[in-house]
């Protein structure tokens, strides 16, 4: 109850800053609107029927991204992690797509796949793609010696060495990774439409800032923020339910 | 003798501790095992000529790092030896092995039964007979209550049950124990060796204990091999022949004498 209360107060005491601040020092409202107007944006877009379609756009363009991260990501993870020549072979080339800023590539995306849903479903993909890959790899390599020993001794199958300690050892690696993909599954979205989009949230905010609607684009921002929440707290939450044996499952970080 | 003991004369060098005239369940013949570390070679074994009868149980105790542990890793297939060779009775296939680590080695997402089951469960799917088997030994390990539980909400000594109920689940001819109840108190370690010899008494498998106890070994072993320390040879040899339970003469003057002569072989 004491931590509740403690997070409501720090909310709270947050808009009544930002109030002061735009009271105060007569602050513009194109440059930063006072709390209460852009919750009056907030309300206004949500009764909007436009809203949603926008957010069922950058919705489907971070979700499909996010899907294509995790099934690419976990794979070619586990095939690095575990395959040595393959690992010698690849490494390089993932390492240098790492360490580019994936950002600077949307352009080039857009023109190879157009301003539709597609090339923002890519970005996304490829910008979620690096931490579950990162993750998976790691995960694969992590599986305990002693345990993979008792396998050996066991003389198991290799199929149900995958299924019974490869797996299992990998998943809270995995997860994590998946944490991190969903956050920047969005922000994949997002800015694929800020560059080329014709629709979605990211879009919206455009046109909000070129006619100037200051209230809106705050509430647009806030709404991406809300959804960002909901997202990395529901990709939280498998952790619950998939690895309730680990330790990081009974802790979940809110 | 009359304190229990017969001892084979122990010449300088290795002792071959054979033991003809009996079925053979392993044989190690002259093996040896060399390292290569960054730090150059380790002899860990050197010359180890050892056999473990059918039903019988050995024990091992030496200094840490003779070599002992090796030992019963290359029986169990995690090594080869770079010199020698191991023998099964009689040219036979390898017998079916349990093995019992120092650590539990239970896998953290799989209840008490399945961690038990295990051995069938790295073959295939698990059949209503191999849970029950995984509940019965459960049982003989004192675990019964516990078979749905995960291996995080048992204490040490109990997941050192569930990992020897593991071993013995392919109703092994041959169990290896590598120091199994080394990270157990002192009053858990009493129990769980006490349960030990009741087990290995109504069950009859050959079995070969890898251990820093004196005690332990006089307490359970029908022989105790005393190695040396690095490269590891066999210097002595012991048969105890106490009477079981040996739990009822653990305070007597003969388990003690036993324990001092062994101590002092380790000694030298």
């Amino acid at each position: 109850m004491k931590r509740i209360a403690l997070q409501v107060s720090a909310v709270v005491a947050f808009f009544l800053i930002w109030k002061g601040y735009v009271h105060f020092f007569d602050v513009s409202p194109l440059v930063l609107p006072a709390p209460e107007r852009v919750v009056v944006a907030l309300f206004r877009l949500l009764g909007s029927t436009d809203t949603y379609y926008h957010l069922g756009i950058t919705l489907a363009e971070c979700l499909g991204g996010f899907l294509f991260a995790i099934v690419f990501g976990t794979i070619i993870g586990q095939l690095l992690g575990r395959v040595a020549i393959l690992d010698t072979i690849f490494k390089p080339f993932v390492i240098a797509l790492q360490v580019t800023p994936k950002v600077a590539l949307i352009p080039l995306f857009i023109l190879w796949f157009g301003f539709g849903l597609e090339s923002k479903i890519i970005v996304s993909a490829v910008l979620a793609f690096f931490p579950v890959f990162a993750n998976s790899y790691l995960g694969a390599k992590s599986v305990d010696r002693g345990l993979s020993e008792v396998f050996t001794v066991g003389r198991a199958r290799q199929s149900r060495r995958f299924r019974l300690l490869v797996i299992p050892s990998s998943l809270p690696y995995i997860l994590t990774g998946m944490e991190m993909a969903i956050v920047l599954a969005i922000i994949g979205a997002v800015v694929g439409e800020f560059v080329a989009g014709t629709r979605g949230l990211g879009y919206l905010a455009t046109i909000k800032l070129q006619e100037l609607e200051v209230d809106t684009l705050f509430a647009v921002v806030l709404l991406l923020a809300a959804i960002g929440f909901s997202l990395y707290f529901a990709v939280g939450s498998l952790r619950k339910m998939m690895i309730p044996w680990h330790e990081s499952a009974s802790k979940i970080a809110i | 003798m009359a304190d229990g003991t017969a001892r084979v004369a122990a010449p300088a060098g290795n002792v071959h501790a054979f033991n003809p005239g009996r079925a053979q369940v392993a044989c190690l013949d002259g093996v040896s095992k060399r390292f290569e570390t960054k730090s150059g070679t380790v002899q860990a074994l050197d010359g180890i000529r050892l056999s473990i009868g059918a039903g019988e149980f050995v024990a091992i105790v030496g200094p840490s790092g003779c070599g002992k542990s090796t030992l019963l890793r290359i029986l169990c297939g995690l090594e080869q030896p770079t010199e020698g060779k191991v023998d099964w009775g009689g040219e036979g296939p390898a017998p079916r092995m349990g093995v019992a680590f120092q650590e539990h080695r239970l896998l953290p997402w799989l209840s008490i039964e399945q961690n038990i089951m295990l051995p069938r469960l790295m073959q295939g799917r698990a059949t209503a007979a191999d849970v029950d088997r995984a509940h019965s030994l459960c049982k003989l390990v004192g675990l019964t209550g516990f078979e749905k539980r995960r291996p995080a909400e048992l204490s040490g000594g109990m997941k050192q049950r569930a990992s020897v109920a593991r071993a013995l689940f392919t109703d092994p001819g041959l169990l290896l124990l590598d120091e199994p109840f080394g990270a157990l108190d002192a009053l858990t370690r009493e129990q769980i060796t006490a349960d030990t010899e009741r087990i290995w008494t109504e069950q009859g498998f050959a079995a070969l204990l890898i251990t820093h106890s004196i005690s332990e070994a006089v307490h359970l072993a029908d022989r105790v091999i005393v190695m040396s320390a690095r490269p590891g040879r066999i210097v002595a040899e012991f048969r105890i022949d106490l009477p079981r339970p040996r739990t009822e003469v653990l305070g007597s003057p003969e388990f003690g004498r036993l324990c001092g002569d062994i101590r002092k072989k380790l000694e030298l």
